[in-house]
């Protein structure tokens, strides 16, 4: 009896956080179910918590597979800008991997938790990333939080710098594309400043996002139980990272790409159902301070590449 | 980072720079992002704020989990790794944490320890009040006492009288079963006030029973004999009983320290090394034969045993020297050893004398004093007849002849009165009755210096005492027997036959009352009888005379006893009885003749016949030649007899005359054909003829 409020609570809970992003875009869907989560499992018992796990094992494949509907590699996008987007993201994850695991000693899931939410896209691609690398509940909670409250600070600080050094559009969409860490948080940074600009930093986020194709690949056979072996999650989201991007119609990709984010949410919520508060706390304020530190430092570097 | 205050720093800078850039956001966007931005900037304070805080109240939550498991007696070990002062406080209360965990383990342990051992312990602990009511109590008091109940009994019911003051207490007291304890009671004070004692109650019955065996011990070996020397390893003396003081006649304040090898002369000292290597090897040497040196200089032999002494290791210590003086030991052994060598000497002596007795041609047989035969030869075997078996235990008498019955009696006398041998000529019956003449010779024989018994060798005489007869009958000039008495009263005639008899080998013994200047005899003894002491004179008492015949020679005697003046000395039946034992003596230990010369004016005619019974008168022979003659005739014929041819000049000294008196007898004699007168070398010699021999034969 027990079995089922716990899923249907954490079903709610994504859904819910799912719900709250539609209406208001620059709340990211998957921190919101994290934190939905988080708040629900204090009206259950410790006991109950486990069974939100049967819910993660189905959600957490379905959510990635899905994932691949919103890689959608852009044709009219400079290969130039290609380039210089896929330095900015090996920056972004050289940077906070760097920070996190040598300057700070957090241990290397985490890390590796934090750099690819930094190089890549946020929550989406922690939530990935973590199905390969089975990092701890606390870790993978820690790291969407730290990568959410990091996102939201670029968000803010980016259009405080377009005012400050009066960035060109092009360069400025080029920026918020290039490291911030949410495809949301584009938009937010974005928007204020005309659809052109979002267009075009969706476009260079849109390449980061297709490295996530790569970086789960490169990780499932690192992670990987046995060598070489690519769960089927993976695969499936690699094939459909393709189709998305060169096959399937932007109609079919609509309703995918609601799924996948519903999967996600759900299966944030489920870990959010398993750890506390004081879990996360426990991770204390180095991966905070190492994720803002790799950021500053390729996002200052970027910086003065798209101002010179 | 390393610091609190740095995590709160940048936090602060975060929280600030956000908030200017909320500030110029919210002036230059579009009013409808406004509260977006707001948002964001509430989600990031609070995010912030939550890692803030968690790496502050983490490290705190830990570390007051740590202090609850301290508290609790748990270690466990705080982790903070938040490389500020969390981490060193962490740190230093792990240290804190294990430093007092491992202290109160060390406390239970030791607590645990002394617990078990007050528990366990083989003596008696307690505790009192002030009133000396016991409040706590060991196990051991249950073995002591039993059944009695020890907590909230009085001390002084269970030990004895005691006074509680407060101050430590020692004493010994009998309790239970008459078992002696020794009591140490120690004063509790709490805040200054004496609140009760603690105490140990030890069983020292059997300490006090050892101490009294050591005690036992130490005093035999202090006043033991024997030499006790205890030593170090280096061979340093320890210990010097008072043993060792008598017998090297060092104190133990000299020797205490010294080297023992003050006491070994310098040509034992290798074999002193070797014990003392034997006993470290095998835990004790033997030797039986020590040389040891004294104080003076003097070596004596000990008889020592070195003993290893060990400890709880098994190694070595010491040791202990036992020496025991077998000085006088040895040199009564040595001296009972040349007695054994001597006596086996003797013995083989004996045995060889044995072997010759046994093998001799003599008899040789013992008698016992009650004349009873006790030993027998083969010589006597051969000379008697009679076998050993038939003759031991048989009576001595069955040898004698008739006449001689009482001559057994008579030895033993003699031999009583003057313990030494006697030699006679006797006679003997064998086994078939024959009557053999033979040499004896008595001896005594002694036990513890007292007569048993005498021995006797005979020796078969027959021819030989027939031929000496024989030849004294046919050169006497007077016709005598030996062992004889014979009677006359002219003292002239007795000293002829004296004097004739000397001539032929006699001892002549002459007591009388004349002075020695009026007997003219030569080569004799004369004692003259008299009251007066001089060098040879007699008394005229019957025991002195006895004894003077009785000491004469054993054989071969000529005496002549003048009985004139005894007779006015003594009466007559003493004299009687001298010569009744006299001529006993003479006739069976054939000692000669004895001549009494007796004037019978002075007898009257029974005295003189009782004096005839026992005397024969002395009568001369008949010789063709006259005296003088005759006397020259047996010079050469006795002579000739054992080979000698006598020159004139030897019968000149022999008979006392001139040259030419002995040249006109010689020429007498020869013109009788009795003699010849032969050239021998450049003197002449004279030879008897065999018409001379016929004079004798």
């Amino acid at each position: 009896m027990n079995e089922g409020k716990v899923i249907i609570a954490v079903i709610l809970c994504g859904i819910l956080a799912y719900a709250m992003s539609v209406f208001y875009p620059p709340l990211d869907a998957l921190f919101l179910a994290l934190i939905f989560g988080i708040f629900a499992s204090n009206f259950f018992s410790e006991e109950c918590k486990r069974y939100a796990e049967k819910v993660l094992s189905v959600t957490l494949p379905v959510g990635i597979a899905m994932y691949g509907a919103n890689i959608r590699l852009s044709k009219s996008i400079p290969h130039g800008l290609v380039v210089v987007a896929i330095l900015s993201a090996f920056m972004l994850w050289t940077f906070v991997y760097i920070f996190s695991s040598r300057i700070f000693r957090l241990n290397k899931r985490l890390s590796f938790l934090l750099a690819c939410g930094s190089a890549i896209c946020g929550a989406s691609a922690i939530a990935i990333v973590a199905s390969l690398v089975r990092p701890k509940k606390e870790e993978f909670s820690t790291a969407i939080i730290v990568i959410t409250i990091v996102g939201l600070t670029g968000a803010l600080i980016l259009p405080y710098l377009s005012h400050v050094f009066s960035i060109p559009l092009k360069r400025y969409a080029f920026l918020c594309g290039a490291t911030l860490h949410q495809t949301g948080l584009v938009e937010i940074a974005t928007k204020p400043f005309g659809s052109d600009v979002v267009k075009n930093a969706l476009e260079v986020k849109g390449v980061r996002i297709a490295l996530i194709a790569i970086i789960a690949f490169l990780a499932s056979i690192y992670y990987s139980e046995h060598k070489y072996y690519v769960p089927w999650y993976i695969a499936a989201f690699l094939v459909l990272s393709y189709f998305s991007s060169y096959i399937l119609p932007e109609g079919i990709l609509n309703i995918l790409r609601p799924i996948s984010t519903i999967a996600f949410s759900i299966t944030l919520a489920s870990v959010g159902f398993s750890v506390s508060l004081k879990d996360i706390q426990r991770m204390k304020f180095d991966p905070l301070i190492a994720a803002y530190a790799g950021w500053v430092c390729a996002f200052t570097i970027v910086f003065l590449v798209v101002m010179l | 980072m390393r610091s609190i205050f740095l995590k709160i720093v940048v936090a602060s800078l975060i929280i600030s720079v956000i908030t200017i850039a909320l500030y110029s956001v919210i002036q230059y966007l579009p009013p409808d992002f406004a509260l977006a931005y707001n948002l964001y900037v509430l989600i990031i304070i609070l995010g912030i704020s939550m890692f803030l805080a968690g790496s502050i109240t983490d490290p705190l939550e830990r570390l007051r989990i740590g202090f609850n498991n301290l508290l609790n007696g748990k270690f466990v070990q705080v982790d903070i790794n938040t490389g500020d002062e969390f981490e060193d406080v962490a740190s230093f209360f792990n240290k804190v944490a294990k430093e007092l965990i491992e202290r109160e383990r060390v406390l239970r342990e030791t607590e645990r320890k002394y617990r078990n051992l007050v528990e366990n312990l083989n003596d008696w602990v307690f505790e009192t009040d002030e009133n000396l009511n016991i409040t706590f109590t060991n196990a051991k008091a249950y073995d002591i006492f039993g059944d009695v109940k020890i907590i909230g009994n009085n001390l002084k019911k269970l030990v004895g009288d005691i006074e509680p003051n407060g101050r430590a207490v020692s004493f010994e007291a009998k309790v239970m079963n008459d078992r002696i304890f020794e009591f140490n009671l120690n004063p509790l004070y709490e805040n200054g006030r004496f609140i009760g004692y603690i105490g140990i109650g030890r069983d020292i019955t059997d300490k006090k029973k050892a101490e009294e065996r050591i005690a036992h011990l130490a005093a035999i070996t202090e006043h033991t004999i024997d030499a006790i020397v205890s030593l170090d390893v280096d061979g340093n003396i320890l210990s010097w009983n008072r043993g060792a003081e008598a017998m090297f006649g060092y104190t133990a304040e000299e020797m205490i320290g010294k080297p023992f090898t003050v006491l070994i002369p310098d040509d034992a000292k290798e074999l002193c090394r070797e014990s003392f290597r034997k006993a470290a090897v095998e835990g004790y040497a033997r030797d039986t034969e020590s040389i040891r040196l004294t104080k003076d200089g003097r070596r004596i032999v000990v008889d020592q045993t070195l003993t290893a002494i060990y400890n709880s290791n098994g190694e070595v210590t010491g040791f202990v020297a036992i020496m025991r003086d077998i000085t006088e030991k040895k040199k009564s052994e040595e001296k009972l050893r040349k007695a054994y060598e001597e006596l086996e000497k003797k013995t083989s002596e004996l045995r060889y004398l044995a072997n010759i007795v046994e093998n001799s041609q003599d008899a040789i047989y013992s008698i016992d004093l009650n004349g009873k035969i006790t030993s027998w030869n083969k010589g006597a075997e051969k000379l008697f007849g009679w076998k050993k078996h038939e003759a031991i235990g048989m009576d001595v008498k069955e040898l004698l002849p008739e006449g001689l019955q009482s001559e057994t009696d008579h030895i033993l006398k003699k031999i009583r009165s003057n313990l030494q041998s006697i030699s006679f000529d006797g006679k003997r019956r064998c086994k078939d009755g024959r009557i053999v003449d033979v040499e004896i010779t008595v001896s005594p024989i002694l036990e513890n210096g007292k007569l048993s018994g005498i021995s006797v060798i005979a020796r078969d005489a027959t021819h030989k005492v027939k031929s000496e007869m024989e030849m004294i009958r046919r050169m006497l000039k007077y016709k005598v027997d030996i062992g004889r008495l014979y009677l006359t009263d002219n003292m002239e005639v007795a000293l002829d036959v004296l004097e004739d008899m000397t001539k032929i080998g006699f001892r002549g013994t002459v007591i009388t009352r004349k002075l020695p200047d009026e007997v003219k005899v030569t080569n004799c003894r004369v004692l003259w009888l008299s009251e007066r002491r001089s060098k040879d004179s007699i008394p005229p008492r019957i025991d002195v005379i006895e004894e003077v015949l009785s000491n004469l020679p054993e054989k071969n005697n000529v005496v002549i006893l003048e009985l004139d003046y005894l007779l006015t000395k003594v009466d007559f039946y003493s004299i009687l009885s001298l010569i009744q034992r006299l001529r006993e003596d003479f006739y069976i230990l054939r000692r000669g003749i004895l001549i009494l010369v007796a004037k019978p004016d002075l007898l009257d005619r029974r005295q003189y016949s009782l004096l005839r019974i026992e005397c024969e008168p002395l009568q001369r022979k008949e010789v063709k030649l006259q005296p003088e003659l005759y006397e020259l005739l047996r010079f050469v014929y006795m002579k000739n007899r054992v080979g000698e041819k006598p020159s004139i000049k030897d019968t000149m000294d022999e008979l006392g005359l001139s040259r030419n008196t002995v040249k006109k007898r010689i020429k007498i004699l020869r013109s009788k054909g009795l003699v010849n007168l032969v050239k021998y070398g450049r003197s002449k010699v004279l030879e008897i003829t065999e018409e001379g021999k016929a004079i004798f034969e």
